[in-house]
């Protein structure tokens, strides 16, 4: 008998077999059957990336030579500009810091904002949809009704609270309330809701974080919950969402915000990062 | 015309250094065509073909693509702007300056550079808004959506890093305001400010730290991370389309 | 322990080695993790790492105030009690009462902006979200800061006033109360 030559198997596991590779349907690189849907990468991908490429040195270099880039006084730490802005794409973030504690809108909606970013395709399993924009006609208008929706809330959410800041450092008489006399408040007219000093007071006493607790914190909060899951029951309720669609919802919600407040920050904060219209904003001081 | 006569380019072709160099003939044939792109190196990042709807322009805008472009770009323009600029508190705002008013072609690739870095985080975001509105995140991509967005967020430290190097007014605030919000992270937002700065204020400590990691450590994982986003783009099938 | 046990057969005696190898390369992994994390970041001021320098610049440190008490309550006698600027300290001294002033620190306690004195409005008025302190005492008036200025500890030797500049140890308060202040005689 001839010697049995390689790796034996162990005693009671002769009919152990070796797998080597799994291969998944989906994994493998697609080649697809249909001969006639498909396109040579040479000439047919490679000339509209050639184009594209040509067309971005062309512009960039162009840009490059009729705009400078800025550059102002070398840096002095003993003296702040007024305003001082992030770079643009940060200015949603700085945004957010006006209307809430740093730590929430610095560090911790960021952070969230980002892990729920990448947990969207483990929410929304299904294939429904690979290929075509916004899934479906009712996709399409779900977007629109998102845009519309959160830029609403936008606009009512940022001039609220740049009311009530300028109700913290005068009260707001709108010509007819000078007469009016809130209980606990030292002057006449209007204090907006959480500002009177009656309640700072208290609230310094009372509360964990002060008197900024609930303003900067329970609000805050309360309002980024409140309105996705809002949009969502709407979009549910109208259009009878599916995961995808909802989903969509929330993605537009996203982006409509993070461009909208990249916008306010940008155009709309002056001097001591109030709020103005964009086309009535005071240069900055040096 | 400059008319390469037939003989002399018949030569060349078939001399052994030219073959040595293209192992295939003109890619006018499918099987050159495959060839040209299956053997080079920087075209096989593709397939040999592609589905007919990944060449819509209106269906991927080519934003991806030109994100990596850009990149390069950026390399390009980084890599030649260095060899002007001093990253220290004493020399970063002069050599700027410099390169604006005494080096050749200084001002265009600062400018370059600068629009460009704008640029990529302009078409990495779109890059991503068109992936999510097709779909294009569904099973078998879902881990290159994550790869992804770690890339967005890459690219928005790149162009932030970089914002302080000039060192002026406009950097030094923006830095300020920028790493404050890292500051104020709970519990351990002292420390990891002052990981970030090398002091407790903003310094020649922070230019060089933000230098480093802009010119060297970022773009070397940008780098890493889409390698491997190219290769699972092929690996999943390439670019999405109707089932 | 490596070698199997005799007394156990086949797949029992296997497991346990590839226990141990399992553990020994988490163990090992972790370990590396953990000498790289500390070797960079160190465990803060109390085991300086890598990226911790052990020298520090002038700013952290004990900083004289540049003027000696006489010659300061004289200066804001002149000034009508605005604040006195100390550029390398990075500090104001104040004047919260009579015979009292006090140091503080010329970060914004929102994000930590510079906050200049505003002579116009006589108030320090942060420039990047406008939050507002009081003149004597630089406790919050308005905007969005949580708390007043942060102070730093005065000691007053023969006149002459140093001042402790390290943000670290610095005094964190809700309001004002005088024994924040240092006396002078």
């Amino acid at each position: 008998m001839a010697p049995i030559r390689g790796p034996q198997p162990l005693p009671g596991q002769e009919r152990r077999l070796r797998l080597l590779a799994f291969v998944k349907q989906d994994s493998v690189v697609r080649v697809d059957k249909r001969i006639e849907d498909t396109a040579m990468v040479w000439p047919h991908l490679l000339v509209i990336e050639f184009i594209a490429a040509m067309l971005f040195t062309g512009g960039l270099f162009v840009i490059g030579a009729l705009v400078n880039a800025p550059l102002q006084d070398v840096s002095n730490p003993d003296h702040t500009p007024n305003p001082s802005k992030a770079p643009w794409y940060f200015l949603n973030l700085q945004e957010l810091l006006l209307h809430m504690n740093p730590a929430l809108a610095g560090v911790i909606v960021p952070t969230i904002a980002i892990v729920a970013l990448m947990a969207i395709p483990y929410v929304d399993t299904s294939r429904m949809g690979v290929g075509t924009y916004f899934h479906s006609r009712k996709g399409r208008q779900i977007v629109v009704f998102s845009i519309v929706f959160t830029i609403a809330i936008l606009y009512l959410l940022v001039t609220a609270d740049a009311l009530m800041k300028a109700s913290q450092l005068a009260p707001i008489t709108f010509g007819v309330f000078s007469g009016v006399h809130l209980p606990g408040t030292t002057k006449p007219g209007l204090y907006l809701p959480f500002f009177p000093q009656g309640y700072a007071a208290w609230a310094d006493l009372h509360l964990p974080g002060g008197k900024s607790f609930i303003p900067d914190m329970i609000i805050p909060t309360g309002v980024m919950l409140f309105f996705p899951v809002v949009l969502v029951l709407l979009v549910k309720r109208i259009w009878h969402a599916d995961r995808r669609e909802w989903m969509i919802a929330l993605f537009t919600g996203f982006i409509t915000t993070y461009l909208l407040l990249t916008f306010v920050g940008t155009a709309m904060r002056g001097q001591g990062m109030d709020l103005f219209v964009p086309w009535n904003v005071p240069p900055p001081l040096p | 015309m400059l008319d390469i006569p037939a003989n002399v380019w018949q030569r060349v072709v078939k001399s052994s250094l030219w073959r040595s160099i293209f192992r295939h003939g003109y890619p006018d044939s499918r099987k050159n065509q495959s060839l040209a792109v299956f053997t080079n190196v920087f075209l096989h990042l593709h397939p040999v073909k592609v589905r007919r709807h990944a060449l819509a322009i209106p269906y991927t805008w080519c934003m991806g693509g030109l994100s990596f472009f850009l990149f390069l770009a950026l390399t390009l323009t980084g890599v030649l702007l260095m060899f002007y600029y001093r990253p220290t508190e004493n020399f970063a705002y002069q050599d700027i300056k410099d390169l604006e008013t005494v080096v050749v072609f200084g001002q265009i690739l600062r400018n370059m550079h600068r629009w460009a870095a704008h640029g990529m985080v302009i078409t990495v975001f779109l890059h991503m808004i068109r992936v999510f509105y097709t779909g294009s995140y569904k099973p078998p991509r879902e881990f290159n959506w994550v790869i992804g967005t770690l890339l967005w967020v890459i690219t928005l430290i790149l162009s932030f890093t970089g914002y302080l190097l000039p060192w002026d007014q406009l950097a030094l605030w923006a830095v300020t305001v920028g790493t404050n919000m890292v500051g104020a992270t709970p519990m351990i937002g002292g420390e990891i400010l002052y990981l970030l700065r090398g002091s407790l204020e903003v310094s020649g400590n922070t230019l060089l730290r933000f230098y480093v990691l802009h010119v060297v450590g970022l773009p070397l994982i940008a780098g890493f991370v889409m390698a491997i986003h190219f290769w699972r783009i092929r690996k999943d099938g390439g670019i999405s389309g109707p089932l | 322990m490596i070698r199997p046990d005799p007394h156990r057969e086949g797949v029992a005696a296997r497991l346990r080695r590839r226990q141990l190898l399992r553990l020994g390369v988490l163990g090992t992994v972790l370990l590396f993790l953990a000498e790289f994390g500390g070797f960079f970041t160190g465990l803060g001021t109390l085991l300086p790492g890598f990226f911790r320098p052990l020298k520090t610049e002038a700013f952290g440190g004990k900083i004289d105030a540049g003027i000696n008490v006489a010659d300061l309550m004289q200066f804001f006698k002149n000034n009508n009690d605005a604040p006195y600027l100390n550029t390398p300290g990075r500090f104001f001294i104040i004047h919260p009462e009579a015979n009292r002033i006090m140091a503080i620190y010329r970060k914004c306690t929102h994000l930590g902006c510079t906050v200049p004195w505003n002579a116009g409005e006589d108030q320090f008025h942060c420039p990047c979200h406008g939050s507002l302190y009081d003149k004597h005492t630089a406790v919050v008036k308005g905007g969005p800061a949580p708390r007043p200025l942060d102070v730093f500890p005065i000691t007053i030797q023969g006149g002459a006033i140093t001042v402790d500049t390290n943000p670290t140890t610095d005094l964190q308060r809700t309001h004002y109360d005088p024994q924040q202040a240092t006396a002078v005689s």
